[in-house]
């Protein structure tokens, strides 16, 4: 809700600003806030909770949808003629929809490529290297 | 502000097409459909979403997850050829011709691979790791 309730806070103020400067820069500023947020939250311990861990971060996304999302729509239906803004916004969704699909099993195999990456020998013998002596193999 | 409108209203499914001050496609007098196009397409998205949303189970180096993707991309490319070939395509390609159209779809796609699994893994990390019941995530989070 911290970042549904900011993004409708800011999304007057997003439309406007993409009207009067370009929707490109706007896209970009709220894609860096998403980010921004996104590695906040990262920092997130296991036993956090969440004022002090999660407000901040969840903040700092909500503005960014709001500064990403509305520039997204109206970029993808500029020019587009009447007859085509159907097909046009149906393909936004497919899009994001299709980005989400990827997003979450996509992390899932990172973790797995990365987890296998520490586990490779030349890795440990840098880690032991660096560690010094260890026991067994 | 009305063409934003066009986004939600794809959300909730088909909308009759507004009567806008321009002339009617009286043209084409009868409505022409692609269904060779929708079920490729579908067929296409169906198969590479089920072979990557099955492949945390099922092993990312499995048959299915391996043959499955090249097959929905090569139904892709036969969605794009039935495309350029119909009189009346469920996608009409000359809209990636409009480069804010392409971005913004572009941006769009990756918005959902980063924000959207943002969005799940926050909602897992504040019911699974910290013990949230599904009404404290969804109210303060």
């Amino acid at each position: 809700m911290t970042a549904s309730v900011t993004s409708l806070a800011f999304a007057g103020l997003s439309q406007k600003i993409v009207t009067r400067t370009s929707a490109r820069a706007v896209m970009a500023f709220g894609m860096a806030l998403i980010g921004a947020g996104m590695l906040w939250a990262a920092q997130a311990p296991p036993h956090g909770s969440f004022w002090p861990d999660l407000a901040g971060p969840f903040f700092v996304a909500g503005v960014g949808t709001a500064f990403a999302f509305i520039p997204i729509s109206i970029g993808a239906l500029t020019g587009v003629t009447e007859r085509d803004a159907g097909v046009a916004s149906g393909l936004l969704s497919t899009s994001q929809n299709l980005g989400g699909v990827i997003g979450a099993p996509g992390r899932h195999r990172l973790d797995q490529l990365l987890q296998r990456l520490r586990r490779r020998p030349a890795v440990r013998r840098v880690q032991a290297v660096r560690l010094g002596p260890r026991d067994g193999p | 502000m009305r063409k934003t409108c066009g986004t939600l209203y794809a959300l909730e499914g088909p909308v009759p097409h507004p009567q806008g001050p321009g002339p009617p496609p009286a043209s084409s007098p009868r409505r022409r459909y692609d269904p060779f196009g929708a079920i490729s397409i579908t067929a296409a998205l169906l198969v590479v979403v089920y072979a990557i949303s099955q492949a945390p189970q099922a092993g990312w180096a499995a048959a299915q997850t391996v043959a499955m993707p090249p097959a929905g991309a090569a139904l892709l490319v036969v969605f794009f050829v039935i495309e350029t070939k119909i009189e009346a395509p469920l996608l009409p390609l000359p809209l990636f011709q409009l480069s804010s159209v392409a971005g913004s779809n572009a941006a769009d796609f990756l918005l959902g691979t980063s924000f959207l699994t943002f969005v799940f893994v926050g909602t897992h990390y504040m019911q699974q790791v910290l013990g949230f019941s599904a009404l404290a995530t969804g109210g303060p989070g």
